[in-house]
């Protein structure tokens, strides 16, 4: 094997790498902002705005060559950005494309309680080919998110999120740190083989209820809902099983997730922050998924400006921040320490793949002005190989001998 | 390596070490472990049915405890390139207890590969000589009535009849229909050293999968099939001439498709076109080769409480005509009840009538009575799940397998 074999198989056999100087480009940026989520388009009646909503079991795709099925809100994953003013009078029209059973619910809202979407709590699921109004006052300001409130250990984590934002025009946050442009990052983690038994089962199960339902011999055991205490017990002494006795609804263990996603991909599709040296962005962190994340960025520290949407009076100042599940953060990253740095979760099993680093949340903080000289590493390198190679003439890996856009080890 | 150690011990070295990896190295490309080239591990499915029973002859008083047809089944799946998956299976069971088969026969040891449309699979497996599973307590229950016989049997084995060595290749023409062709090593009673084909079949099958089990009508199943024995018929030289043609056709209704109170009646007739010149039943070999026609019906109740079987029970009656052997005939009818006391774990009563007539009581009891008390453990699982199964309703509505 001649050195340059060598060099090149060596470093590729140590993860998955991207060449750097691709993401300087034009194309790539254009590409990347399409990894934020789309907002979606409203209508007015009189002074409500009008979303429209729909859910399809389809396939996604979090990594090139890795596909599974899942539930999508109006086929994106996660669901398009529903973003609106504080006040605004919003209207949701939820149609259910599926056999299988949903609702919305509005997380860190304060909706009226009907609309909240927690089913025979106080809605009844959206059942297939149905559709549900939510009618609700965008309060309080801040990011927030909407997900699935039914079959939620499988629902979500299969896709049924998306980012909320009620924007407030005379926002705190913006007067203190004025930012030209933001970011929505919606983490989540997924059990892809959980979500596919369960679908399935879930699928199956629904065939025969509704079956029934058609012919009015659904009861309260088929529901798994009783209206009482009483009758739960009841049900159970005649031979209903309850799922913590013997597991009727799920597969028999819980999901261990082994893909973890920004706005639904893994490394190396998640999306880049981009930033421009002297320029602040604001990030909203959101996480709708079942695990914790420790994100951490290298070379800075940002400001945490908000909690659960509510701007904090003191925003606090870290390079390592908890966004644990139902948790949103918003933070300000200032752009003075020009460079390509690491934005990862610092639980680096989340920075895989099916269990192959490096993949999941692994992202970067980019300097869309880094001038290319400063590209260059190869002469800080100190690899004796690199230079002779550079010397000789060789054509260096990664494009003229950039380092490889992500650290193998952090 | 020892200094002290002369070209020859370093020969003998080396060939010793490459004699305990032999087993791996000589099996395929096999290269994984040591070298860390473990990609997705595979699927891991468990298979196992535990069937015992407690079998009385009210006549007779004869008495017994039975637990043939237990059954042991593991197996690997795993995804292979280019959209193909490839699995191993592996299983074995109690035979019944005057089989001369040794303590423990293998049922299954085969590999497969399959994709979207095609699936290959080189083994031992079930024999395809019957189309359709009757729900009697064990699967050998009605052997002489539904199953078309293997004609180099001895009599003393069910095995004989219920598996082979095969090569099977099996077209899916959609999700319904399929078209099988395959080349069978049946269990040679004559000649215990012949591995060679000794059966050729053609199948053609409409089925509903099982998991459309809400989304069926009226037919839920039927098919057709050929099967072609080879035999060793003295005086005729042709392979043609010297094969005994089985025909088998099977329907499957739904009586009454409702989830909860279900009923379904099945139905197989196996036409074996036998050889002209056996017009009496001295041997088994006779009884098999003879021109035979025998029906089979069974109708089943299945009352699923809370989307689970509570309780099934089916009866059936079959008949195996004799064209070519005076006054003889087979009849048999049988009612069992099963009803689940738990997961995985059922009790169940049979009582099965046989009538055997003329000839036939040369080679075969007629044993009329049995009564069996049961107790049937069975558990199919797969761990370590990292695809989906061909028949899911994800993969039959969304498409997985492509």
């Amino acid at each position: 094997m001649d050195r340059r074999k060598f060099l090149s198989s060596s470093l590729l056999a140590s993860g998955l790498m991207i060449n750097p100087n691709e993401i300087f480009s034009e194309a790539y940026r254009k590409e990347n902002l399409k990894k934020f989520p789309r907002q979606l388009e409203y209508n007015m009646d009189g002074d409500w705005k009008e979303f429209h909503l729909t859910v399809d079991i389809d396939v996604h795709e979090p990594a090139y060559g890795m596909k599974y099925h899942t539930l999508l809100f109006n086929n994106q994953l996660p669901g398009p950005e529903i973003r609106v003013n504080k006040g605004d009078k919003v209207r949701v029209y939820f149609h259910n494309n599926t056999i299988l059973n949903h609702t919305i619910h509005w997380h860190g809202l304060h909706t009226p309680w009907r609309m909240d979407g927690v089913p025979f709590v106080n809605q009844f699921p959206v059942m297939p080919n149905n559709t549900f109004v939510y009618e609700f006052v965008a309060e309080p300001t801040g990011t927030h998110f909407y997900h699935c409130h039914w079959g939620t250990v499988m629902h979500m984590q299969a896709g049924m999120y998306g980012s909320f934002i009620i924007e407030d025009p005379d926002d705190p946050i913006k007067k203190r740190f004025p930012y030209d442009r933001e970011y929505v990052m919606v983490y989540s983690a997924h059990d892809v083989n959980f979500i596919r038994e369960e679908m399935n089962r879930m699928l199956y199960r629904m065939k025969e209820r509704s079956y029934l339902m058609k012919n009015g011999r659904y009861n309260s055991e088929r529901w798994d809902t009783f209206d009482s205490i009483e009758d739960f017990e009841n049900a159970v002494n005649k031979g209903y099983k309850p799922p913590y006795l013997v597991n009727r609804r799920a597969p028999a263990d819980l999901p261990q997730p082994n893909w973890f996603t920004i706005n639904g991909k893994s490394y190396p599709y998640a999306p880049e922050l981009f930033i421009k040296e002297g320029e602040k962005i604001r990030v909203r962190l959101i996480n709708a998924g079942n695990v914790a994340y420790y994100l951490h960025l290298h070379g800075h520290d940002f400001w945490q400006v908000a909690d659960d949407g509510r701007p904090l009076p003191d925003p606090n100042q870290a390079n390592t921040i908890p966004l644990m599940p139902g948790k949103t953060n918003d933070i300000i990253i200032e752009g003075n320490n020009r460079g390509i740095w690491t934005f990862h979760d610092h639980d680096t099993r989340k920075v895989t793949n099916n269990g192959v680093y490096p993949g999941g949340t692994l992202t970067t903080l980019v300097y869309e002005d880094l001038p290319p000289e400063e590209r260059d590493v190869v002469k800080y390198s100190g690899n004796i190989n690199l230079k002779k190679m550079a010397e000789q003439g060789h054509k260096l890996p990664f494009d003229g001998g950039t380092l490889p856009k992500y650290p193998l080890d952090e | 390596m020892n200094k002290a150690m002369n070209g020859f011990q370093r020969v003998v070295f080396a060939l010793a070490g490459m004699m305990l990896l032999l087993p791996f190295d000589s099996i395929g490309q096999y290269n994984g472990g040591m070298l860390g080239e473990d990609e997705l591990q595979p699927d891991f499915p468990v298979g196992v049915k535990a069937v015992t029973s407690f079998n009385f002859d009210p006549l007779t008083g004869k008495n017994y405890v039975d637990f043939s047809d237990t059954e042991l089944m593991i197996g690997m799946r795993q995804k292979l390139y280019n959209a193909w998956r490839g699995q191993f299976i592996f299983g074995m069971q109690f035979p019944d207890v005057n089989a001369d088969l040794g303590k423990i026969f293998y049922t299954q040891v085969f590999t497969q590969v399959e994709n979207e449309r095609n699936t290959f699979k080189l083994g031992r497996t079930n024999a395809p000589s019957k189309l359709i599973d009757f729900p009697t307590l064990r699967d050998d229950d009605a052997i002489d009535l539904n199953y078309s016989l293997n004609p180099f049997s001895n009599g003393i084995n069910t095995e004989d009849n219920q598996y082979a060595n095969m090569i099977d290749f099996t077209h899916i023409i959609n999700q319904r229909y399929s078209i099988g062709f395959h080349a069978d090593n049946y269990i040679d009673e004559i000649d215990r050293q012949n591995f060679s084909v000794n059966a050729l079949g053609l199948e053609l099958m409409y089925k509903v999968p099982d998991s459309e089990i809400w989304n069926r009508n009226v037919l839920q199943q039927v098919g057709l099939s050929v099967l072609n024995y080879l035999t060793r018929r003295e005086g005729y030289g042709s392979w043609a001439s010297q094969s005994i043609r089985n025909y088998l056709g099977s329907f499957m209704l739904n009586i009454n498709p409702d989830p909860v109170y279900f009923w379904d009646f099945s139905g197989q007739v196996i036409y074996n076109e036998g050889f002209k010149e056996i017009d009496n039943i001295t041997t088994y070999q006779d009884y098999t080769r003879t021109e035979t026609f025998a029906l089979f019906g069974a109708l089943r109740f299945v009352y699923r409480k809370l989307e689970k079987p509570l309780l099934i029970s089916s009866g059936g009656f079959g008949y195996k005509f004799f064209s070519k052997v005076d006054d003889t005939k087979q009849m048999m009818a049988y009612y069992n009840f099963f009803y689940r006391l738990g997961n995985n774990f059922d009790v169940g009563l049979q009582y099965k009538y046989n009538l055997n007539q003329g000839k036939v009581l040369n080679v075969l009891e007629d044993d009329k009575h049995r009564i069996q008390l049961a107790l049937v453990f069975s558990f199919d699982k797969i761990f370590n799940s990292q695809f989906d199964d061909r028949y899911s309703i994800l993969n039959l509505e969304h498409k997985y397998i492509k």
